[in-house]
């Protein structure tokens, strides 16, 4: 057997499971710190104690069960949400630059969330739904363009990001028009969880979970997908059905993310690429660690824009794409690299 | 067998295959070639099943379209001639060929692993099993696309060019492995520019111009047919001696 014309490169870390459980240890030790820590701070006993026996003052338990336990469960399903969506995209779309924030996702969820509110206002349903609906229109407008134009990479980000303006330009306007329409504006635009309410976490939960179960069930296809369009449906896969899948399970996603933490960005694109880079492109192991790192990525950004300038605190979505922006301007750079070689 | 019968193809309101109809040989090396536009890999990825057409493509007698895609995917594999290169290594890409097999659950059976296993060892790759894709030659891809296709256990063998852009030692370990899997009754049909080799190695030659069906035959009966003259605008002629690579040269 021939020696190879060129050496191998490293295999990515196999360790899955010490990694799966290392994020599972952080996740549930930011969740106990995200439910002591903020403008007023526990000990951890004290929450340990309202939590396990509901003992303590009244005043802990109603921060704990009303503000803090809402938002840092909010924050762990909307990481965990975000983070597959922009996975999803990113196979849907077959480009690495993909993210709900990237292609006009978010903005489409945030247009017809603002519509919710002014049409049907109080009705948490409705929200969901459009949010949804908003969601998957954006990204089957750029998933057409990207077809009809058979798109560049930067091709599919440019429309989105076109896309993404008018939808924005949409949201605006109707906030300009109906000010009183969305309690915060500025939290729902540039994404928090201050003001996430438990009632709203009743209606998404269920969604978020069984869209990430269903995408963990579709690794092997997107494995399968990655391998072309034609390579693909010679081996059996109905590309054209299993793409627009995949956008109907981002789009659920997104919506309802938006619907907890507003319109976040970044997540969707910075988690997946960093998963992948330790982990490899196996989608089957992917989408469970890109979820729990979304998690721990939302959870903790969440806790530290609480903290860092306490007793304010800043929108959760300022800090992201403090930390996102220039892994985004990385991504230009290296692939610019990588076709220049 | 694969039969067609007035099979025209349409790619962006232009007409490609132009009621095209032939019916390969039971010999098992088909080979396709014309000249470029001619319509080559639109009757290739048409026989794949990936391409509306307007008349009749069977396969053992069953008709392409109507066929339910997993079992399409048990009888033809394709090996397109341009595709993304994937990040995994040698052993997963294999193993995506079992992807037809695979039930509701997508796991591999042992039986699956076993059959990979022999595909890599087939192959002669079974040493690359834990390298990139990313990090081997192009020879060494093909050969890793063609253990794939081992793999996926299909009786026809369909592959666009896949000899283009190697060096000519890999050229011929590729079209070796091809004609090695002939042997053991698979059918490989392949699109080819290299008017030589493919007449070397082929059992059967199709020629197509300009979406039509020029000729058809043994290598051996249609290397001087005149119709082919005209559509390369040179001529085959055996090779003399047994210093050449190949069966056939080309003469003006």
């Amino acid at each position: 057997m021939r020696a190879s014309s060129k050496q191998s490169i490293r295999t990515p870390i196999k360790n899955i499971w010490g990694i799966t459980i290392g994020l599972l240890v952080i996740l549930v030790a930011l969740f106990f710190l995200s439910l002591s820590l903020g403008a007023s701070s526990f000990q951890l006993k004290e929450t340990w104690g309202y939590l396990l026996y509901g003992e303590g003052e009244a005043v802990i338990g109603n921060i704990v069960r009303l503000i803090r336990l809402p938002r840092s469960v909010g924050a762990v399903l909307c990481g965990s949400g975000l983070a597959v969506a922009g996975m999803l995209l990113q196979s849907a779309l077959n480009n690495s630059l993909a993210a709900p924030g990237t292609i006009g996702v978010n903005s489409g969820a945030g247009f017809l969330v603002v519509a919710a509110a002014i049409f049907f206002p109080g009705s948490f349903m409705a929200k969901t739904v459009f949010a949804f609906i908003g969601a998957l229109l954006a990204a089957l407008l750029v998933f057409m363009i990207a077809r009809k134009t058979e798109g560049s990479r930067s091709k599919i980000i440019l429309t989105g990001v076109a896309v993404s303006s008018l939808l924005s330009a949409g949201s605006d306007t109707l906030v300009t028009l109906y000010p009183d329409s969305v309690m915060d504006r500025t939290s729902f635009f540039i994404g928090g969880f201050a003001h996430t309410q438990g009632r709203v976490l009743i209606y998404v939960w269920p969604l978020i979970i069984v869209s990430l179960l269903a995408a963990w069930l579709f690794g092997k296809q997107m494995n399968v997908l990655s391998l072309g369009d034609e390579m693909a449906e010679s081996l059996g896969l109905h590309t054209k059905r299993f793409r627009f899948l995949l956008l109907f399970l981002a789009a659920l996603l997104a919506g309802a993310s938006a619907c907890i933490g507003g319109l976040l960005g970044f997540v969707g694109l910075v988690v997946p690429h960093i998963v992948r880079m330790v982990i490899g492109t196996d989608h089957r192991r992917l989408i469970p660690l890109t979820a729990l790192a979304g998690s721990v990525l939302v959870l903790g950004c969440d806790l530290l824009a609480r903290v860092l300038f306490r007793p304010f605190e800043l929108p959760v979505g300022i800090l992201l794409s403090f930390l996102g922006a220039p892994f985004f301007l990385f991504l230009i750079l290296k692939h610019k690299r990588r076709v220049e070689q | 067998m694969i039969t067609l019968e007035n099979v025209s193809v349409s790619l962006e309101q232009k007409t490609i295959l132009k009621g095209l109809s032939l019916t390969t040989s039971r010999l098992g090396f088909t080979v396709i070639i014309g000249r470029n536009g001619s319509g080559k890999s639109t009757l290739l990825k048409a026989i794949a099943g990936l391409l509306e057409y307007q008349g009749s493509i069977k396969i053992d007698n069953k008709e392409i379209k109507k066929l339910p895609r997993k079992e399409r995917a048990q009888q033809l594999s394709l090996l397109p001639q341009q595709r993304p290169l994937p990040d995994i290594d040698v052993e997963t890409l294999v193993s995506h060929g079992r992807f037809p097999y695979l039930g509701f659950g997508k796991q591999m059976s042992a039986e699956d692993r076993q059959i990979v296993e022999e595909a890599l060892i087939r192959a002669d790759v079974s040493d690359l099993r834990y390298r990139r894709m990313r990090s081997l030659s192009g020879g060494e891809r093909q050969r890793v696309y063609i253990a794939m296709m081992i793999a996926q256990d299909t009786k026809y063998l369909l592959l666009d060019e896949p000899t283009t852009f190697l060096d000519v030692e890999y050229q011929l370990e590729v079209m070796n492995l091809l004609k090695s899997l002939q042997e053991e009754g698979k059918h490989i049909i392949m699109v080819a520019h290299d008017l030589p080799q493919a007449f070397s190695f082929a059992e059967e030659v199709v020629v197509l111009a300009d979406g039509e069906l020029i000729c058809q035959g043994r290598s051996e009966e249609i290397y001087n047919n005149s119709a082919l003259k005209e559509v390369f605008s040179v001529r085959l002629c055996p090779q003399v001696g047994e210093k050449g690579l190949y069966k056939y040269q080309l003469e003006k």
